[in-house]
């Protein structure tokens, strides 16, 4: 199912059959988004507490994103291409890899920004290839990252509602009816529109 | 079902006068405009039948089949790839033609390139919104105005549209109907004959034209026919004489006739 197509059973269900049943801005697509975005991000974030593994299925794949250094604190970073869902440990990101053949042999690990700190100072990347990132707003940094490495592909964890109209979207399993229902549920539960247009939100 | 058809029936009805003739062709067309216009309106929805928080009618356009095919004669689409679009200006706004009566819808076509290099088109509905509404949407953030989602707003003579940058969109609207005239000549006898839709007639002797055009020994006078007949299909040209049936009776006093009147536009038939 495409991210359109679940919309679009959606608003059947809200506009009672109808393909407009209100051209008012009650049940605007975007808004639709946004609340399928937000239960999906529930989802994502019980299915992280349970199995992290299975919240590959459901990530977007970026390939050529910039590697960047930035002149002021000689940091590598990657602007990211799309929101990040916020998770636990940068899990939002599923994955890191080099964009080339031969740097794919090339492993990047998540850490945590304090983390990456103490790393930076420490002896570590002497060791190995290891490459370490964390996602901090809306970059994701490098420690040790090899110079030669200039764009990456991310695999991670966008916002429903940033995904393009035909983004294929996997509904964990068993969770469909429970993602369904939410969705309706907080559209049902608005108040009536005020029709009166005289700039008062409520009669008094 | 013509003019003279409908007359013939009102007279018939009403039967005021024993010549028959209980309106002539001049009150008919007078009274014919005034009705088919309040025909018109009950079809596109009486406000008088809003209630608080409920501002439906019971007909409005597109409720039923019904409904729809009586209305269908006064649609007129601008654009769909058959017709001039409605154009929109730099400054995002498009003159409202001269014959709108009521808004029906208004599409425009996002043309982009697909993933094979070949044209997309895809048709967006335009919103119709309020002045405040309007006003508030532009700085929306999720819901701001894009071409995906544009909204127009209707202004005395004009339509604004957000995005500024459509420059054309498919627009669909009911226009008024064209004034019904029932035009005729006169005969020698000195009765009022009937001319359809397009027809000529040349004047004999004693006979004249509706506009006072007479007949000429010298010369060949032929009168061309202004007949315009209701737009409507037959089964709604009876509700139309009802409606001026019922008129009639008011202007004569007829408490009879008004009772007929008022039992055909309740009962519907």
């Amino acid at each position: 199912m495409t991210k359109q197509e679940l919309i679009e059973l959606i608003e059947h269900r809200l506009h009672g059959g109808n393909v407009v049943a209100d051209l008012s801005s009650k049940y605007d697509p975007r808004i639709i988004s946004y609340h399928i975005g937000m239960i999906f991000n529930q989802i994502f974030y019980e299915t992280f507490r349970k199995n992290a593994s299975e919240l590959d299925l459901y990530s977007q794949e970026y390939d050529g994103v910039k590697v960047l250094k930035s002149p002021e604190t000689n940091e590598y970073y990657s602007e990211l291409p799309n929101t990040l869902v916020q998770m636990p440990f940068s899990a939002g990101i599923r994955q890191i890899r080099g964009s080339g053949l031969l740097e794919e042999s090339i492993t990047f690990k998540p850490t945590t920004a304090s983390q990456a700190s103490v790393l930076s100072r420490g002896q570590l990347g002497e060791a190995n290839n290891d490459i370490w990132y964390y996602a901090m707003g809306k970059n994701v940094y490098y420690v040790f990252m090899d110079e030669n490495i200039t764009s990456v592909k991310i695999v991670m964890l966008s916002p429903f509602q940033d995904l393009e109209d035909t983004a294929e979207i996997y509904i964990p399993s068993g969770k469909e009816e429970t993602l369904f229902q939410a969705v309706i549920n907080s559209f049902t539960n608005m108040p009536p529109q005020d029709k009166r247009n005289d700039n008062v939100s409520k009669q008094i | 079902m013509t003019h003279e058809d409908i007359l013939n029936f009102i007279n018939f009805v009403a039967d005021k006068e024993q010549t028959g003739n209980t309106i002539n062709p001049q009150e008919y067309n007078r009274i014919a405009k005034v009705k088919q216009l309040r025909f018109f309106k009950k079809l596109i929805g009486l406000p008088e039948e809003y209630q608080v928080g409920m501002e439906m009618p019971r007909i409005q356009p597109e409720l039923t089949q019904k409904i729809t095919d009586s209305l269908s004669t006064f649609k007129t689409i601008m654009g769909d790839g058959v017709t001039s679009p409605l154009i929109i200006n730099t400054n995002g706004r498009a003159n409202i033609p001269t014959d709108y009566y009521y808004h029906s819808s208004l599409k425009y076509i996002d043309v982009s390139n697909a993933a094979n290099c070949t044209p997309q088109k895809l048709p967006r509905t335009v919103r119709v919104l309020t002045d405040t509404e309007f006003d508030a949407i532009e700085g929306r953030v999720i819901t701001a105005p894009t071409i995906k989602y544009p909204v127009c707003n209707y202004q005395s003579g004009f339509i604004r549209f957000l995005p500024k940058t459509l420059k054309k969109v498919d627009y669909i609207y009911y226009r008024y109907p064209l004034t019904p005239v029932y035009d005729y000549y006169i005969n020698a006898d000195g009765e009022n004959i009937y001319l359809s839709e397009g027809e000529q007639h040349t004047l004999t002797a004693g006979e004249e034209g509706s506009a006072g055009q007479t007949y000429s020994p010298t010369s060949t006078t032929t009168v061309t026919s202004l007949t315009q007949e209701f737009e409507f299909n037959d089964i709604d040209k009876i509700d139309i004489a009802i409606l001026i049936l019922s008129d009639i009776a008011q202007n004569l006093s007829d408490d009879r006739l008004q009772a007929y009147a008022q039992n055909a536009k309740n009962s519907g038939v």
